[in-house]
């Protein structure tokens, strides 16, 4: 943050708890039943579980939940996208526009004690990208159609969530949430973002980091596939120039 | 269930063995590559287009070879002929790429690749089909009709004539080069294997004994397949060989059983087969392009590194 924005952020809180309208501060404590997840050649996908804790600021405990609520944010690595658009052309139908998205999120799930959008003010969530909404940057107009399609198919394809309901309280103060990673769940690495809420002001947060990554056969392709491109290509084929001449011999010994 | 490392998807073990089998069993009987049924299959399942493109290209050269083998063993595989058509076809897909690139930049390259491609296919089928028909209605018994000894084309006039004793052919090298180049062509620019064009071309316009082109057709797919196989692994890292593997443990099973079921059938049975496949596809490209799509939108990704 740079010294004007600190100022100005001290300024806010002065006013703030001048005005009494200072929401009050909350400690959020969170961890995940896994820091990592490996991708073996068995997997069809699997989930993770977050469970964390709500105190008063000073640590103390809290005297009671009226009024709070929790948001579990999962942020995957980022993708560049680009979506085509069919449009007819003399009677044909063929790829004519294109748009290009930087930076995309690969996977995003966000989950909530409540419907998200009663959570707090939308500009509160948009600065944290909580929610759908919130998480979307705005585009101009004519990419929005574009950008539609991603989040469609994000979200038949189980990559781009929203859980109203899907943070549980398990005491007064504890929570869990379980996040779904389906098998096309992108590798790379993860943050999940623990929002706590009172009375519709954001009061608290932490964040946990998380990683998916490949182990075993499936790293070891991967790494020879991207690091020495040349000796993946020479054992491909001569494996299946081998595969062919197999296949003949073994036919040919037979009849 | 088995996950790929390269598509980072998990896929069916079974699924994809059967898959290769299927494109193995019709690569090994009529001699075309078959990528036109596995592409869009792998991509239904999920399988990134790229990858796709790129694994099939690997199984392409485990069924090709297992077939052309087991052809070469029969004697039905003309290596002179596929050596003069693989030399066409390399210069010819050096300016494939070029044009390509050409096209990319005006930005219609779209509409070109499918309406060439859908016109190529639809005609050659079409006229495949026309000829096989008339042929059975008008001569019903008697197979000596057709391809009469001295029945004379405007090809045997070129000079360079060569001798190709396994196709028993006395012709110019022009007809095979040219050809060579054109597929070769056509396949750098459609990104094609090129087999649905060349096997008609071979029967029809070279007048190769129709068991001899699917052997010779196969041969040059293998070069074909191997160097977009290299090509794709080297720029673009999209050959995943986990996929490929399973694909090709089916693939070459299939192909032996399709040699030897396209040796029990009669070759005029062959070539309406062939030409009912070819048709098949090129209406079928038609309908995608004049039916309005579910889903206009396709969406490409790649990691942001």
């Amino acid at each position: 943050m740079t010294r004007l924005g600190q100022g100005l952020f001290l300024l806010v809180l002065v006013v703030r708890s001048a005005l009494g309208a200072e929401p009050e501060h909350l400690g959020v404590t969170a961890g995940v039943s896994r820091d990592s997840y490996m991708i073996s050649s068995t997997f069809t996908g699997t989930e993770i579980v977050v469970f964390g804790g709500i105190e008063a600021a000073q640590g103390g405990v809290l005297a009671s939940r009226e009024g709070i609520d929790v948001a579990v944010v999962v942020f995957g690595p980022e993708q560049h996208v680009t979506v085509r658009r069919k449009e007819r052309v003399a009677g044909l139908w063929i790829n004519r526009t294109a748009e290009r998205f930087e930076r995309m999120l690969a996977y995003y799930y966000a989950a909530a004690t409540a419907d998200i959008a009663t959570l707090a003010p939308p500009d509160v969530l948009a600065s944290r990208g909580v929610g759908l909404d919130g998480m979307l940057k705005p585009v101009r107009a004519a990419a929005e159609p574009f950008r539609d399609a991603i989040v469609r198919r994000k979200q038949a394809d189980l990559l781009y969530v929203e859980k109203p309901g899907g943070v549980t309280f398990l005491s007064s103060s504890v929570f869990r949430a379980t996040i779904p990673l389906p098998a096309q769940v992108p590798v790379g690495d993860y943050t999940i973002k623990v929002f706590a809420f009172k009375n519709g002001q954001l009061a608290g947060g932490t964040s946990v980091p998380f990683a998916i990554d490949k182990e075993g056969i499936e790293r070891w392709t991967y790494e020879l596939a991207t690091k020495r491109a040349w000796a993946y290509a020479a054992l491909s084929v001569l494996g299946a120039l081998l595969a062919g001449w197999v296949a003949y011999i073994a036919f040919r010994e037979r009849h | 269930m088995i996950y790929l490392p390269i598509a980072e998807m998990p896929v069916s073990i079974w699924l994809m063995v059967g898959l290769g089998a299927a494109v193995g069993f019709l690569s090994g009987m009529f001699g075309v590559g078959g990528g036109f049924i596995l592409t869009p299959f792998l991509m239904f399942m999920g399988v990134p287009p790229a990858v796709a493109v790129a694994t099939q290209s690997v199984q392409l050269v485990a069924t090709s070879t297992s077939s052309v083998l087991t052809h070469w063993r029969n004697g039905h595989v003309d290596f002179k002929m596929g050596g003069y058509l693989l030399a066409g076809g390399m210069s010819g897909s050096v300016l494939g790429i070029f044009i390509f690139n050409a096209l990319k930049a005006q930005g219609q390259i779209d509409l070109l690749i499918s309406l060439s491609y859908v016109t190529l296919l639809t005609a050659i089928g079409g006229l495949m089909l026309w000829e096989n028909l008339s042929h059975m209605f008008s001569t019903k018994k008697s197979s000596a009709g057709r391809h009469k000894a001295g029945s004379h084309l405007w090809i045997h006039g070129l000079p360079f004539k060569a001798r190709f004793p396994v196709s028993r052919l006395y012709i110019s090298a022009i007809p095979p080069l040219l050809l060579g180049f054109l597929i070769g062509v056509l396949s750098a620019i459609m990104g094609i294997g090129g087999g649905f064009i060349l096997v008609p071309a071979m029967i029809y316009l070279l007048r190769m004994p129709a068991a001899i082109v699917v052997g010779t057709s196969l041969f040059q797919v293998i070069f074909v397949a191997m160097f977009s196989g290299i090509l794709h692994a080297v720029t673009n890292q999209t050959v995943d060989i986990i996929l490929a593997s399973l694909l090709t443990v089916g693939g070459v099973v299939g192909a032996q059983i399709g040699v030897r079921t396209g040796a029990r059938v009669r070759a005029d049975e062959l070539r309406l087969i062939l030409a009912l496949m070819i048709l098949a596809v090129g209406v079928r490209l038609t309908l995608d392009l004049v039916w309005q799509p579910s889903d206009p939108f396709s969406v490409t990704e790649e990691p942001a590194r």
